[in-house]
């Protein structure tokens, strides 16, 4: 039997649905999440499964429904909390950081907030420069916090699955330019474990970590590489708090270089942590500096052709590739 | 840019070198090539070459300083490089080998690790330093460095070559200086693929056996440390050695034959060790490491003492490499020209005066070995064949055990598998 293939968006909603299935305590809320089933379409016919009691439209007031969700997870339910673009974390902001991240710990470990913030990352969707961000460093530099940045259907539902079983507080953002792409997705229940990179593709002569949708990217440049006798490998940290530490460096310390690749913005963001962690890890290892590839320093602009040159593209990271390694024209 | 003199790694396992004396001082001019200090490491002494012609300068250890490999222990200015042709001003000449860096670990000095590190590099001696806040910063020893250059038309300073992390690394575990290294990276970055395998500088540097007293002292000093560190034991055993002889006899009448007993037992104990792996290994911080290779060593007696230079993986040589090769290391040895590499990574020693007519010894376990065989000489003795007195060659095969690496059932089971070997060698030496 072929292998059973799913939409990324599906693959979210049949997590969802699963872990609704499973246990009554999950429920979800957020903005356009009934009747509409989300502007991306992700969630059609929760609803009609679920009942308006467990599949809640709010009114536009993120703040006021991410704090609905704290308090119900504080006090025994597992929300899961639509932000449907990831811009619109700044409006949840204390929520997440000053009460979900913080009330295990200032209990005494008494309360837990087994809540997941479901959300989005990524450009070259023309939604311009509020509703095209990828905001995932902001809550990953957050004690307290766990982040998951699944990279495919078969992560989508995985991840997503973990995080509502996870009785920490969990940001899980999606990349809204992958809800069409398809891939095998087991239809049995399965869950990917935090904490644990995964290579995607073996390599010797360079590392690429990649996350979320680089980590595509990353693929189709090692594919170049390959052309030009370059062997890169692909790894995809699949969560960036917790983050496999160990597990990266050991791919570096194998080829000496490394190139890491994240739609977030570059300066101080997520590329800039991992990049510090291998020259930490793999210093003695490294053949060559660990190179940041990040979405451009600016706000994203409206133009297409403007917004298109702001994301990490496969040459972008071709050519630092080739350029680390030595390989002239 | 000055080329650096660096403290090489000579063994694998080698962490620090000590310098013995300087052949040339601060200010002397240098070919390229000529001896210019000796170096001491726990197993050999050599005489380290510079590694470009010029002037020394900066000269950081003095005698008897225990210096990390790796570290540059002095450096060599060029024909036209700053320093090369100035007069050495004062502050160089009067300064004694080892001020700086007896000064760097005074406690006393405020110093950042960058600017110790920066002293260190051009030889500063911290302590003349005076700065306002009593702190001594980079651009502090900077400044200190380019008013002791001043009669250099333009003195710049020294900079750190530039390489990858993996290739320093590298460079220092092979013990190659990296200013020796034409560098493909960026700027001329040496990179890992360009530090040569080999380590060229300190493989070539012709070990030189500078004085009787230091091969004995260094034979004095491991004794002394395996004696009384290493509880000793001994298994003896008395092995018929008939068939050895006549083989022996017979190999030798074919022509070019010149087969020793030594070449025939490092053969034997070869695949003795191969048989019982768990004898060949080394006693290191409390652990019993297991070697990856089968060394087999050969105490050689030379004018001034001992060596052990070792045939390595011994048991993928034949009879006749193993004799090529015994030669080889033993008249070197003799003529005091091995090279590091012919005295590292020994697993096991033999040790054989059966030439000077001994029967029997105990020998002293050659650290961080696990054991030593002392072979004794081969004699028509009496013994028992069936019931009865008859006369046949034996030879007495005494074991020395460290008692750490080795207990007496391990060590008694592997002298069991030798003397099986020897009594009954034909399938091994045919």
């Amino acid at each position: 039997m072929a292998e059973r293939e799913l939409t990324y968006g599906e693959a979210v909603k049949e997590a969802i649905a699963e872990e609704m299935r499973r246990d009554p305590r999950v429920f979800l809320i957020g903005e356009d999440v009934a009747e509409a089933g989300h502007p991306f379409k992700t969630l059609l016919g929760l609803v009609q499964e679920f009942g308006t009691e467990r599949v809640i439209d709010t009114p536009i007031s993120e703040p006021g429904y991410a704090g609905i969700g704290v308090g119900a997870a504080m006090t025994g339910m597992r929300p899961i909390v639509d932000v449907m673009f990831g811009d619109f974390i700044t409006l949840t902001m204390d929520q997440m950081v000053n009460q979900a991240a913080k009330a295990h710990y200032m209990s005494g470990g008494k309360i837990k907030v087994p809540i997941v913030f479901r959300t989005t990352l990524g450009a070259t969707r023309r939604s311009a420069a509020q509703h095209s961000q990828s905001l995932h460093a902001w809550v990953s530099h957050i004690p307290g916090l766990k982040v998951a940045l699944p990279s495919g259907p078969y992560e989508a539902k995985g991840l997503m699955k973990t995080a509502v079983r996870d009785d920490s507080p969990v940001v899980i953002f999606e990349d809204k330019m992958m809800y069409r792409v398809k891939g095998p997705v087991p239809a049995e229940d399965y869950t990917i474990p935090f904490g644990i990179a995964e290579v995607k593709r073996p390599g010797r002569d360079i590392t690429l970590v990649a996350t979320s949708s680089m980590v595509a990217v990353a693929l189709g440049a090692a594919t170049m590489l390959d052309e030009i006798g370059i062997s890169a490998e692909v790894v995809d940290p699949r969560t960036t708090w917790p983050l496999d530490k160990p597990g990266l460096i050991d791919s570096v310390k194998k080829t000496s270089r490394c190139i890491v690749v994240d739609e977030g913005y570059e300066r101080y963001g997520v590329t800039a942590e991992i990049a510090s962690v291998i020259a930490e890890g793999a210093f003695y290892h490294l053949d060559a500096p660990v190179k940041r590839i990040g979405a451009m320093d600016v706000p994203v602009p409206f133009s297409p052709v403007l917004e298109d040159l702001t994301v990490p593209s496969e040459k972008a990271v071709f050519e630092a590739a080739k350029a680390l390694c030595g390989k002239k024209d | 840019m000055p080329t650096s003199v660096i403290m090489p790694a000579l063994e694998l396992a080698q962490e620090t070198g000590k310098v013995l004396r300087w052949l040339k001082s601060p200010g002397d001019r240098v070919g390229k090539g000529e001896p210019i200090v000796e170096i001491e490491t726990d197993k050999v002494t050599v005489e380290i070459e510079a590694p470009a012609a010029g002037v020394l300068r900066d000269v950081v250890a003095g005698p008897g300083d225990v210096v990390p490999v790796g570290r540059t222990i002095a450096l060599i200015y060029g024909a036209g490089e700053a320093g090369a042709a100035a007069p050495v001003p004062d502050d160089v000449a009067g300064r004694r080998p080892g001020a700086a860096a007896a000064a760097v670990e005074a406690p006393s000095i405020k110093a950042s690790p960058l600017a110790r590190k920066l002293a260190e590099q051009h030889g500063v001696d911290l302590t003349q330093l005076r700065t306002a806040s009593g702190r001594i910063e980079k651009a502090d020893v900077l400044a200190h460095v380019e008013s002791r250059k001043a009669p250099a038309a333009n003195g710049a300073p020294a900079r750190i070559a530039a390489a990858s992390p993996k290739a320093r690394r590298l460079a220092a575990e092979r013990g190659v200086a990296l200013s020796a290294i034409r560098g493909t990276g960026p700027g001329g970055a040496v990179l890992a693929a360009d530090v040569p395998v080999e380590a060229p500088r300190a493989a070539e540097a012709a070990p030189t056996v500078p004085g009787v007293s230091t091969v004995w002292r260094i034979m004095a000093e491991r004794m002394t440390a395996s004696w009384t560190t290493a509880p000793h034991f001994y298994l003896v055993r008395e092995v018929h050695v008939a068939r050895l002889v006549t083989w022996r006899e017979r190999a030798n009448s074919r022509a070019g034959a010149r087969l020793t007993y030594t070449d025939l037992l490092v053969r034997l104990v070869a695949a003795a060790l191969a048989q019982d792996p768990r004898v060949n290994v080394s006693w290191r911080d409390g652990r019993i490491v297991p070697n990856t290779e089968i060394n087999v060593g050969l105490a050689v007696a030379i004018e001034d003492g001992l060596v052990v230079p070792v045939l390595h993986r011994a048991d993928t040589l034949s009879l006749t490499e193993i004799a090529e090769r015994r030669e080889d290391l033993v008249s070197r040895a003799q003529a005091g020209r091995l090279r590091p590499a012919d005295i590292q990574g020994g697993g096991f020693t033999i040790s054989n005066l059966g030439m000077h007519g001994i029967d029997a010894f105990s020998a002293i376990v050659n650290p961080p070995q696990a054991a030593i065989l002392a072979v004794g000489r081969i004699a028509d003795r009496v013994v028992a064949v069936n019931g009865q007195p008859a006369v046949q060659p034996t030879m007495v095969l005494t074991l020395s055990c460290d008692h750490r690496a080795l207990d007496g059932a391990r060590g008694a089971r592997f002298l069991g598998g030798l003397a099986d070997l020897v009594e009954e060698p034909l399938t091994l030496l045919a």
